[in-house]
């Protein structure tokens, strides 16, 4: 139960992204993309930092751990 | 000066080389020998993943291929903004708030699970990934994805 309602947040939260993505792309549209979204989280010194770091994070999560 | 040859054999100057880039009143364009630099990195990058998908998780090898190209990507995008960056766009309370919902989420959910053990009962991103993962050639594919992704963010 516990796994299959695991799944079923991931895929939930795929979708919300996929979902946001789409409405970012509208014209005259209030949401930004997630391309946007990066583009000013990495605009400061912290979060361009941040971001990077999350990336390392990520390829250590699923490579190397 | 970078020189064009006309169709009547004319030789004529087209812009500036800096760097093996062209600057012309049109834009900036590849060198020949810069354009078979890129291709010959990303083949040495394609050799590499193909390296490092076949290393197993949990082992030093695996850690080191990811720390290597990580590191190294992360001090380039870091250390050495690129000079002309894309403007931010306002992303505004509504933007804000409307992101940090999935991504957020995303977070807790990995650390709750982390905490309860990362077992299949409580899996993380990275243990449902494992059947696809554990397979050499879609390693080595996800693998080509990070890097290129990481080298996406460093010229962004």
């Amino acid at each position: 139960m516990s796994h299959n309602l695991t799944v079923a947040i991931f895929v939930l939260m795929g979708l919300a992204a996929a979902a946001l993505e789409y409405l970012g792309r509208r014209q005259d549209s209030r949401i930004p993309t997630l391309s946007e979204v990066f583009t000013a989280v990495m605009s400061t010194p912290i979060g361009r930092a941040s971001t990077f770091a999350g990336w390392v994070w990520a390829g250590y999560h699923f490579f190397a751990r | 000066m970078a020189r064009r040859l006309e169709p009547d054999n004319r030789t004529v100057t087209v812009g500036t080389v800096h760097n093996h880039l062209v600057t012309t009143g049109e834009g900036t364009v590849s060198s020949p020998r810069a354009r078979r630099g890129v291709v010959w990195a990303w083949v040495v990058v394609v050799l590499y993943c193909w390296l490092a998908g076949g290393f197993g998780s949990f082992s030093w090898q695996s850690t080191a291929a990811v720390l290597v190209p990580g590191l190294t990507i992360f001090a380039l995008g870091v250390a050495r903004p690129p000079d002309r960056r894309p403007r931010p766009v306002p992303i505004g309370v509504t933007g804000a708030v409307a992101w940090s919902v999935p991504l957020l989420s995303f977070c807790v959910l990995e650390i709750v699970d982390d905490l309860l053990g990362s077992t299949p009962a409580h899996p993380t991103l990275s243990v449902l990934m494992d059947p696809v993962l554990d397979v050499h050639v879609w390693r080595s594919m996800a693998y080509f994805a990070w890097i290129v992704v990481g080298w996406a963010l460093v010229k962004r």
